[in-house]
């Protein structure tokens, strides 16, 4: 086995410590898919995938992808809630996996609201 | 980096192993993979977590969601709802102490709030078997540090201007340790860590070892480089096998990684750790023995200078310090002395690790900075006592430390404070103890342990804790003689000075320190031969006859009830109780929390099965005959005819004497009959069991008031003995302004009224301010006076309320409302009152008792009324004593020898509420007939008589037992409805039926049999 040396020691505490990262708790910016047995059927759980397959893909580490229950509005389903601080809560409808990333990197990263899949806006 | 959506950590503490954490996170990984889960969701192996009560528990990342009490079964549940469906199982979720509804994540729970978890930061967040998340949060970067940019002077430095002491016990400053170690010549010196931790009920170096084990590593490596060492050794005992486990895994990671053995980090230092195993000897962390057994001798302490630090290991200089004190040190390194000291108090610096153990809700590891308050931790983190019980003491230290009782419950716990009470601060090891608990069985037991642990070595130790628990053995026997307890206190102090090491130097504290804060429960069982916890089963036939202020014969009783033979079982319990008809119905029954079935199921419903058997007989209107001794000359004078008074009259009376009982009222009773309604103890019942006391011949002389109809000195002419028993009938004030304004009224007063027929006339809105009995009476009797909205104020929380609970109870049911932390500050009205202002009160510190103190706010509440009952409390008149002398008073009481119950005029006794204050009316029954026979005694030998003997009927007492023990709730009492009863004054409760009491009386378990050999 390999000894460390110190650069090693820092390579790996940088590497590891990304994904350690989420058991600090919940980042302030966040992802919500909401599930429920409208939702799974859907296509929820895809979408969830999707998102976390991005995620990887793309090494972040400040958002917080979480579940959540159903939100009521059966017919617009799969659900997909963005939380930024301070900035209203915003609900996508109908949302499939090939939109993941643009909800990722436009809204959740750069704070841009994309009108054409807005369901609800709610001011926290 | 593979992404995991979610982290679910699973705590593999000692104590979660044994709740059988393993299978449930076996089934977890395998649900997981079954339902496709397992590339999303991460399962993570983690040291102790600290809430040990809770165990096997999971804190689901990144939300924090905390499940407890998890079994395997309900890991698919948790994999399809939570995982797959985004739903919380809610039934899994916890509810902390005193909480109506759960909390869903770990950040919520009250326990975690308040620590800081410095030490322990990884444990129970990382994988300790997983090096990588070790060096993820900084770990090994101290090392590096120490490596590259300090001198092993330096390092030394930065550790003594942190201030950090030896977390074993022994308090010494480490940063001094390690200096003498480093300038101690030898071609070799020794590293060796202390992970005894021998004290039972501590458990913080087990759970540093299975969940951090890096951090002790990393501690000791900084501290070999810093003396000049090059091998470490970990004393771990052997009743440790999972944090040897761990440990050996974490070493052997690090020597793989070049973090142990030659070149660590590619520098030219080299030093490894070996793992030494102990026997499980307590003596061996003590320092000497210790490094005696390493060396692979019989582990016995020798004298000290030399310390280690000269000549330690093989004669080497050698630094031991304890598994904490290393786990503190990369925190020192990396975040600096000047962070360290700024927590903690001025001589005790950064945070201490405690282990809660004993009678408190949150069992577990708890840390905190040094000079946090024990009540604190007890009570805020700890969630104080389960089941409603009080605080006795807590046993700080182990066998070496001492206990610390409710009055000190605000003392900032760190190394020196508790030294001034009698204590240690010791390891950590915190076990609470609650009323329960009988403190000369608790000395016994640490002194029983460190027999067993002396090594023998040194005589003072040896020989003197033996015979330290021979005299402690004898006492909790009943077999205590006077003069045990300073014989204890000799050889403890011989002892203290003269033994070879700490164990035996330390041994006599727990002695010393519950006689100390609880000589009155030594002197119980050495000279009244009573355990008052009601735990030293040689002096009881059963909990409940013990805990009686009348020793009842209760198993006695109530298995007679079981039989049927209810006549037998009144004439039983009459024996010893001349009011069967009136306790019955208002004791406080202390006897059933010590009753044994109420750890099974609820406890025995002795009070009502007492009632009962009294009601049997009334109800016949049976005229109850109590055979009288022979007729004697002497006259004593009662002064009082409440029921310690007229205990005393039924007492003598039965020994022949003449008794004239005196009472200002119309009518007999005292405090029964004016203080307490009609709804609670009918009248009816009081008159009957008068009545038999009338018809011995005693005379009792009603509307007579001493001090005004007959003077007190004429008495002492006419009598050969007189019995004080006026009780205690003035109102507290309040003492604010607008108390005297009209339509505020005294509770005792107003209670007195209502007893005397009059209509008192209250209006719509009645505040009652108070907390106990008093106050419930007068609140409940308020509505059935036709008040709409009664609501009573008080200064505290409702827990801390002194009123009985069945009675606070019936008070909600019947629409009583309680507003608390409310303090009375103004009364305004306009000739007659209008409101009442009170101040929002906070909680603070804690008084004498062990309760916090309530501070007023500057937040007001105002509150309408249209009357004001203040029912605060009550004192004695002692007026009718004025001119006679003044030695017979003390503050608002009189004063009377403990035993005898005499003043300090010969020939005067006194007893009951007037020499207490208000206590429960069994207290005061039980001091009447205790004066009986004290007068008796000293009427007899004024003569040269021998004592009074007494013929006791023995009863036939059948043996009834459930032949399968199922657990079984009370008979409930049958009672009026609540929205009806309180049209008027008509009895609450209605009584058990022959059927219900012969079932109720079934459930006893009969703690007063023994098997026959």
């Amino acid at each position: 086995m390999k000894k460390l040396t110190i650069e090693d020691l820092k390579r790996i505490r940088d590497e590891v410590r990304e994904s350690l990262k989420i058991r600090e708790g919940e980042s302030p910016i966040k992802i919500i898919v909401h599930m429920g047995t409208v939702g799974i059927a859907s296509g929820a759980r895809e979408v969830l995938k999707a998102f976390a397959e991005e995620i990887e893909k793309r090494g972040i580490t400040n958002v917080t992808l979480t579940q959540a229950g159903h939100l009521g509005i059966d017919s617009k389903c799969p659900l997909v809630s963005v939380i930024r601080p301070g900035e209203p809560r915003v609900t996508y409808g109908s949302i499939t996996p090939d939109q993941v990333s643009r909800i990722l990197v436009d809204h959740a990263l750069g704070g841009k609201i994309i009108t054409e899949w807005l369901v609800s806006k709610e001011e926290v | 980096m593979p992404f995991f959506r979610s982290h679910v950590l699973v705590c593999a503490g000692g104590a979660c192993v044994s709740s059988g954490c393993k299978d449930v996170k076996s089934v977890l990984i395998e649900k997981l993979k079954e339902y496709k889960l397992d590339k999303e969701i991460k399962v993570v192996e983690t040291g102790c977590v600290g809430c040990c009560e809770l165990g096997p528990i999971m804190t689901i990342y990144p939300e924090g969601i905390f499940y407890q009490k998890i079994k395997p079964s309900d890991v698919e549940e948790i994999v399809v709802e939570h995982f797959l469906k985004g739903r919380v199982v809610k039934r899994l979720l916890y509810t902390p102490p005193k909480y109506k509804e759960a909390v869903l994540t770990i950040k919520e729970i009250p326990f975690f709030k308040r620590q800081q978890k410095n030490v322990l930061r990884n444990c129970g967040l990382i994988n300790p078997q997983v090096i990588e998340e070790y060096i993820a949060r900084d770990g090994y970067q101290a090392l590096v540090k120490v490596l590259t940019e300090m001198t092993p002077e330096e390092v030394i430095a930065e550790i003594e201007a942190s201030g950090l002491r030896g977390r074993g016990g022994g308090g010494f400053p480490t940063g001094l340790k390690w200096k003498f170690t480093r300038a101690s010549k030898g071609n070799e010196k020794f590293v060796v860590c202390n992970g005894d931790e021998g004290d039972p009920g501590a458990f913080m170096d087990r759970s540093l070892l299975e969940g951090d084990p890096h951090a002790v590593i990393e501690g000791m490596i900084i501290a070999g480089y810093a003396v000049g060492s090059k091998q470490g050794y970990v004393y771990v005992r052997a009743e440790y096998p999972l944090a040897i486990e761990r440990l050996s895994w974490a070493i052997n990671q690090a020597r793989e990684k070049g973090l142990l053995g030659e070149n660590i980090l590619n520098t030219d230092f080299t030093f490894d750790i070996e793992i030494r195993r102990g026997s499980g000897a307590f003596v061996c962390g003590e320092e000497t023995a210790l490094m005696i057994s390493i060396e692979g001798k019989r582990g016995q302490p020798r004298p000290r200078p030399p310390f280690p630090a000269q000549k330690g290991l093989w004669d080497a200089p050698t630094l031991l310090n304890n598994v904490e004190t290393y786990a503190n040190v990369p925190l020192i390194i990396l975040k600096g002395a000047k962070w360290y000291s700024q927590i903690g108090t001025k001589g005790s610096k950064g945070t201490k690790i405690f282990a809660l153990a004993g009678d408190i809700n949150n069992t577990g590891l708890v840390e905190v900075p040094m000079g946090t308050s024990l009540g604190d931790i007890i009570f805020d983190i700890g969630g104080g006592i389960p089941k409603g019980k009080k605080f006795k003491a807590a046993q700080s230290g182990g066998p070496s430390g001492g206990c610390i009782p409710a009055q000190h419950l605000n003392v900032p716990i760190d190394y020196d404070s508790l030294q001034e009470l009698g204590a240690i601060m010791g390891s950590g090891g915190l076990i609470v103890m609650d009323e329960d608990t009988c403190m000369v069985d608790m000395a016994r037991f640490f002194m029983d342990f460190v027999q067993d642990e002396s090594c023998g070595k040194c005589p003072p130790c040896r020989e003197g804790t033996k015979k330290m628990l021979e005299i402690l053995t004898r006492i909790t026997q009943g077999k205590g003689k006077e003069g045990d307890i300073e014989l204890l206190e000799e050889l403890a102090y011989t002892i203290k000075d003269s033994a070879l090491c700490g164990l035996g130097q330390t041994a006599p504290n727990p002695v010393l320190s519950t006689i100390r804060y609880f000589r009155d429960e030594y002197e119980a069982h050495i000279k009244e031969k009573r355990c008052p916890a009601v735990v030293c089963s040689a002096l009881f036939r059963a909990p409940c006859q013990h805990t009686c202020p009348l020793g009842q014969d209760v198993p006695g009783y109530v298995a007679l009830i079981a039989d049927g033979r209810f006549e037998e079982a009144l004439a039983l319990i009459r024996q010893t109780n001349p009011f069967p008809g009136i306790l019955g119905r208002i004791c406080s029954h202390k006897c059933e929390s010590k009753c044994r079935r109420g750890t099974l199921d609820e406890p025995i419903s002795i009070c009502r099965l007492k009632r009962f058997a009294a009601d049997i007989e009334r109800e016949k209107g049976k005229q109850i005959i109590t055979p009288i001794g022979p007729k004697r000359e002497e006259k004593v004078a009662i002064i009082g005819a409440g029921p310690s008074g007229l205990a005393c009259a039924h007492e003598l009376s039965k020994r022949g004497y003449n008794v004239v009982v005196f009472d200002s009222l119309p009518f007999a009773g005292g405090m029964l009959r004016v203080g307490i309604p009609e709804y609670r103890l009918p009248s009816e019942v009081i008159d009957y069991e008068v009545g038999i006391i009338e018809r011995m011949g005693v005379e009792i002389r009603l509307n007579t008031t001493i001090g005004k109809d007959i003077s007190f000195n004429s008495l002492r002419n006419d009598f050969d003995a007189i019995y004080i028993a006026t009780g205690a009938h003035i109102n507290q004030r309040l003492n604010i302004p607008g108390e005297d304004m009209k339509g505020v009224l005294s509770g005792i007063d107003f209670l007195r009224d209502i007893s005397f027929g009059k209509k008192v006339d209250i209006g719509e809105k009645v505040l009652v301010i108070g907390g106990g009995n008093a106050a419930i009476d007068a609140a409940r009797s308020a509505l059935r006076l036709g008040a709409k909205n009664v609501t009573m104020v008080y200064r505290r929380r409702e827990e801390d309320m002194p009123a009985y609970e069945e009675e606070i109870k019936e008070a909600l049911k019947e629409g009583v409302k309680i507003n608390t932390l409310l303090g009375p500050k103004e009364i305004k009205g306009n000739g007659k009152v209008t409101h009442l202002v009170c101040n929002i009160m906070a909680l603070r510190e804690f008084d004498i008792q062990g309760r916090r103190k309530p501070y007023p706010t500057d937040q007001e509440i105002i509150m309408d009324a249209d009357s004001i009952i203040v029912a605060i409390g009550q004192i004695a008149d002692l007026s009718f004593l004025d001119g006679v002398s003044p030695m017979l008073k003390k503050g608002k009481t009189i004063k009377v020898d403990k035993y005898s119950m005499m003043t300090d005029i010969e020939g005067i006794f006194a007893g009951g509420d007037v020499t207490t204050g208000p206590l429960d009316a069994v207290n005061a029954v039980a001091a009447g007939i205790k004066a009986a026979d004290n007068i008796d005694k000293y009427l007899r030998n004024k003569k040269g008589e021998g004592p009074w003997e007494e013929e006791k009927i023995k009863f036939n007492i059948p043996i009834i037992i459930e032949e399968e023990l199922k657990e079984k709730p009370r008979i409930l009492m049958p009672e009026n409805p609540p929205a009806e009863r309180i049209a008027d004054f008509r009895e609450v409760e209605l009584g058990y039926t022959e059927k219900m009491a012969m079932e109720e009386a079934k459930r006893c378990l009969r703690c007063d049999l023994e098997l026959e050999d």
